[in-house]
């Protein structure tokens, strides 16, 4: 299974397996990865899954569609060129090893 | 067994206020989960109370599951039933407001709005809702008393909607009225005529009240909801005159019941556990502890009992055969109770986290409205604390008639205020 490592903003690190073609999002709501909430189920509605993606990883990603670019502005961390929603990625064989840093915050 | 009268119960809206539904549930969860109801409506549904079916159904949104073919909430009465007689009916068919929507034109329509709705924006909020909470618990904190749902619980989520909307305030009453007298048709409180009279009067006037707005405000437009709403395109067109009078309503009643039921319903069940109360009290600062009390609000509450949908094509659900065009209701109270998901799922736990209950919704029709609901509520949990001591609920509140929205109508209080004014 792929492997997604996530770097929390308290520097910690989670390294988890993800089953083929879960979302990044995914793999942190299912193993307690504290930082990405995902509250309305992975359907890029409340941009509370935020992730900055690592830069040696962002151009291997599938471009983020209308409506994710357009939640992007939604979230509550500041967004950046890496932004990205977690529930938008999915994560397959290629992405083995993908590094996404969480942000401070996703909720009010 | 789940009998004929159950189903007949479950599209009966004076049994949720008289009768058991929680208890009606836990049967349908354990010896029918997806339950073909053959109640007083001419076409039977299938009734889903189980948490993990209630999500597949929400996740096949606007594909597999629609909710424009036959609307998302169950005709309250068989009069109901007919779009040639219920207006409400056909502009939902029509696709008339956001929550009727299905799929391309749901997901450009919900684009336009979600700025506004989105975190960053609500935050902005926080102000306002202050300033609103503070208005509203001034007005009740020296009398010692208040009924908290009129007084309180229902202002809050209309006064700020109506804000965000730049509804004059000398107008604030009659929408107030018209939105109970749509929502709850049946109830005696609020009848004018039969309940589908009932629910075509106010829906004529909320909606022209609306259209009027959106249409001056095309013209001039401002900052506020309804001008946003005007400008709005769906495929290069703007919203017809149906839709604008429908999506204002829809604006304006979504937060308006939802908001008032899980504060009364949250606040109601806080104060039978007075160590909590304590607890929360010490943490009002903390908008963590804050927020993860709301969210079991929400879930303890959950102001929807149910959403509906149509099934667009053959699909199994449960070991059941779900034929193409039937109907299916999930009972989102039920969903939220199921002890498969929830563990102590009827215990009322304020530090229940994670919480991932189904009182937003879930998928593509999520809650728009839930960063705001939140807020408020947190902001106005937080002046509970602060400035209400020994809270008393003085009479046993009455559930309101309606098979859609669950909560009371009144819940009359009795407090010890502290002393200071709301800020």
């Amino acid at each position: 299974m792929p492997r997604v490592r996530y770097i929390l903003s308290d520097g910690s690190e989670r390294v988890v397996e993800v089953p083929t073609n879960c979302s990044v999002m995914y793999g942190a709501t299912q193993n307690g990865v504290r930082g990405i909430e995902g509250e309305c189920g992975g359907f890029a509605n409340c941009a509370t899954c935020h992730v900055y993606v690592a830069e040696d990883w962002l151009s291997k990603l599938d471009p983020a569609s209308e409506h994710e670019y357009e939640m992007l502005d939604g979230t509550v961390s500041g967004r950046r060129r890496n932004s990205r929603l977690g529930c938008q990625l999915p994560v397959t064989e290629q992405l083995d090893g993908i590094t996404v840093m969480l942000p401070e915050q996703q909720g009010q | 067994m789940i009998t004929q009268q159950d189903d007949i119960d479950l599209t009966t809206p004076s049994y949720f206020a008289n009768g058991d539904p929680d208890a009606l549930w836990a049967r349908m969860r354990a010896e029918d989960p997806v339950h073909w109801t053959q109640g007083r409506l001419s076409r039977g549904f299938w009734s889903i109370t189980r948490y993990e079916h209630a999500k597949l159904v929400y996740s096949g949104d606007n594909g597999l599951f629609s909710i424009q073919e036959y609307g998302n909430v169950l005709p309250p009465h068989p009069d109901f039933e007919n779009p040639m007689n219920a207006e409400a009916l056909r502009l939902t068919r029509e696709g008339a407001s956001l929550s009727s929507m299905d799929g391309v034109p749901h997901a450009a329509l919900r684009q336009a709005f979600t700025q506004k709705f989105a975190l960053p924006s609500i935050n902005k909020l926080e102000q306002l809702i202050q300033t609103v909470t503070a208005e509203i618990l001034n007005e009740v904190l020296p009398r010692g008393e208040c009924d908290f749902a009129v007084d309180v619980a229902a202002k809050l989520p209309i006064m700020v909607i109506a804000d965000i909307m730049g509804i004059p305030r000398e107008d604030w009453d009659n929408m107030y009225l018209w939105n109970n007298m749509f929502a709850s048709p049946d109830d005696p409180e609020f009848m004018v005529g039969s309940p589908l009279e009932t629910a075509q009067f106010s829906l004529q006037k909320i909606n022209g009240y609306c259209l009027g707005l959106a249409l001056e405000r095309r013209v001039r437009p401002g900052e506020d909801l309804i001008s946003l709403m005007a400008q709005a395109e769906v495929d290069g067109k703007k919203l017809t005159d149906e839709q604008l009078g429908y999506n204002g309503l829809m604006f304006f009643a979504a937060g308006h019941e939802t908001t008032r039921n899980t504060l009364c319903a949250g606040l109601h069940e806080l104060v039978k556990h007075p160590e909590e109360f304590a607890r929360l009290r010490s943490l009002r600062e903390s908008r963590v502890a804050l927020r993860t009390a709301i969210e079991e609000f929400v879930r303890w509450a959950t102001p929807l009992n149910h959403q509906m949908r149509t099934a667009m094509a053959d699909t199994r659900l449960g070991h059941r055969e779900i034929r193409q065009g039937d109907l299916l209701v999930v009972w989102n109270v039920s969903a939220n109770r199921d002890e498969a998901q929830f563990k102590n799922a009827d215990t009322f736990d304020c530090q229940r986290a994670p919480n991932p209950h189904l009182g937003f919704g879930f998928g593509k029709h999520f809650c728009l409205g839930a960063h705001l609901a939140r807020l408020e509520m947190v902001v106005m949990l937080e002046h509970l604390l602060a400035l209400m001591h020994n809270i008393e609920v003085t009479a046993e509140p009455e559930r309101a008639a309606s098979n859609l929205f669950r909560g009371v109508k009144h819940l009359p209080i009795r407090f010890a205020p502290v002393a200071g004014v709301a800020q």
